[in-house]
């Protein structure tokens, strides 16, 4: 009889809520008897509403919880307490098949004619459990080995400061030792005390040589690990933990062509250069209105280019002339660092780091050229023309 | 006979250009590639030094044009970048004579 009646107008509105609802949906009786299981809870589950509606709502939970939720119903019964209701939380779901995921569940409590009824509103973590893993798994090898990389590429950076001045110091005692001997033979007159301190000075000079040597020995034995990689998935990645756990919002655009030419790189180098400019960006921009980042990935012929914009102020000329030199900065941000390391790991890969210090309402712009993996080279050329890659991503605002 | 300095650290150019005069070399300097193709008159007697770590134009790019002039110089490359790095830079150019820094006495030898 029940199938002819026509439903009411609320009826067949909520029959199409439960219907389209992308999350699963479960109404149950005082008994924790299941009454609805809406069709985003089939491919949750796996389980068909005929299966499930009728059954003790145990069934989709693991073993271990069974008892418990039998206690915790019975206790709010009795109690009026509630731990769940009106608060939702992180639970388990066990599917048809016996696997556990993790879901989040908010319950709502309804007193309907029939008595009273509970009503669960189901959402999925297993994706955002995936992703998170993964963001903590790169994380971690970040870390790992930003904390190796930065000593070595620190020793490297200071190898590479000291060994131009010290190149330059051997080379004029060179000069120096050829003047002395152009003066000796003009003169014709030995200068012992002039030939024994230039003698002195080169021993030193070669010293500080052999120490650079051995500093860059220690810090080239550890070869990067160079594989050909996709720049864009390399970026991205770092945009991912670049905007974890920011406070205050952040507008991130991106853009570049879906296909890129390979590049032959140390990716975790290359993305601690990527995070460290966004964070650089983002540090600039925070003060704006409307604080937002741009990054972009394009190839030109056969080099491979990102480059991370802010809408900062820009930086000024007088900044201008120490920003790479970690050694001589004035100012202790700890950006000079984090720019001369890149700059080093780009150069490192026969690549190059470029300023554009904006200002007058430009905010400023690093790019980093990297060359293409040589046989990736010659594909891909007509895919230089950049488009929106992936629509705004807003940071957490907690 | 002149000897092209194209190096962007002032110290290591001004050392460059005095020990190469000290060798009686004529000397001529440019602080980047940009700097040495528009103001550079090379000769197929004279030798270009290129760093290849310039800032703008790649020292790579600078080797690239010299060697497509019909006589090319002594094209002679530094660099604080491990030599097989150099190397890898320099693939296309059999030519090319690789040094890495500090520089030694090694060089003298090549200028006088």
């Amino acid at each position: 009889m029940q199938g002819v009646r026509r439903p009411t107008l609320s009826e067949a509105r909520l029959e199409s809520v439960l219907e389209t609802a992308p999350d699963g949906i479960i109404v149950m009786d005082e008994g924790a008897r299941i009454l609805v299981f809406n069709k985003a809870c089939e491919s949750l589950f796996g389980y068909d509403a005929a299966e499930v509606i009728g059954e003790n709502v145990r069934i989709l939970m693991p073993q271990a919880h069974h008892d418990n939720h039998d206690l915790y119903v019975q206790r709010y019964r009795a109690t009026g307490e509630r731990k769940i209701i009106g608060i939702g939380r992180e639970v388990e779901g066990r599917r048809k098949d016996g696997s556990i995921f993790p879901l989040d569940l908010s319950v709502g409590e309804a007193q309907t004619p029939n008595g009273r009824q509970f009503i669960g509103v189901i959402r999925d973590l297993s994706a955002r459990r995936d992703t998170e893993r993964r963001l903590a798994s790169v994380q971690a090898d970040l870390i790992r080995v930003t904390r190796v990389s930065a000593l070595d590429e620190m020793g490297s950076v200071l190898a590479h400061e000291l060994n131009q001045p010290l190149t330059a110091i051997m080379l004029y005692l060179q000069a120096l030792e050829r003047e002395v001997h152009r003066i000796q033979v003009a003169h014709s007159r030995l200068e012992p005390r002039a030939s024994e301190l230039l003698g002195k000075a080169t021993r030193e000079a070669q010293r500080a040589g052999s120490i650079i040597q051995r500093v860059r020995q220690l810090v080239e034995k550890r070869a990067p690990e160079r594989k050909n990689a996709n720049l864009n998935l390399v970026v991205d990645e770092a945009l991912e933990l670049a905007m974890l756990g920011r406070q205050r919002a952040i507008y991130l655009r991106r853009f570049g062509p879906t296909v890129l030419p390979g590049v032959l790189i140390d990716t975790v180098q290359i993305q601690q250069v990527v995070l460290n400019l966004t964070r650089n960006a983002i540090e600039a921009c925070q003060r704006e209105a409307d604080p937002t980042v741009t990054v972009t990935t394009w190839a030109e012929g056969d080099i491979v280019c990102f480059s991370v914009a802010d809408n900062g102020p820009g930086i000024p000329a007088e900044r201008m002339r120490t920003l790479f030199n970690a050694f001589r900065s004035e100012a202790g941000t700890g950006m000079g660092i984090g720019l001369t390391i890149s700059r080093a790991i780009a150069q490192n890969h026969m690549g190059e780091l470029l300023v554009d210090p904006g200002g007058d309402g430009k905010g400023a712009c690093f790019t980093v050229r990297l060359p293409a993996a040589v046989d990736m080279a010659s594909q891909n050329r007509d895919s230089i023309a950049a488009m929106p890659m992936a629509a705004a991503a807003e940071a957490d605002k907690s | 006979m002149t000897v092209h300095i194209v190096e962007d650290d002032y110290g290591v150019r001004d050392a460059l250009s005095e020990l190469c005069r000290a060798v009686g070399r004529t000397v001529r300097v440019y602080p980047d590639g940009e700097a040495f193709a528009s103001g550079a008159n090379v000769e197929p007697e004279d030798t270009v030094l290129v760093d290849i770590g310039l800032p703008g134009e790649p020292g790579t790019e600078v080797v690239r044009r010299l060697f497509r002039l019909p006589l090319p110089p002594t094209v002679i490359v530094i660099s604080g970048l491990p030599l097989a790095d150099i190397h890898h830079a320099m693939r296309d150019f059999s030519d090319v004579i690789v040094m890495r820094k500090p520089l030694t006495s090694e060089l003298l030898g090549l200028l006088a």
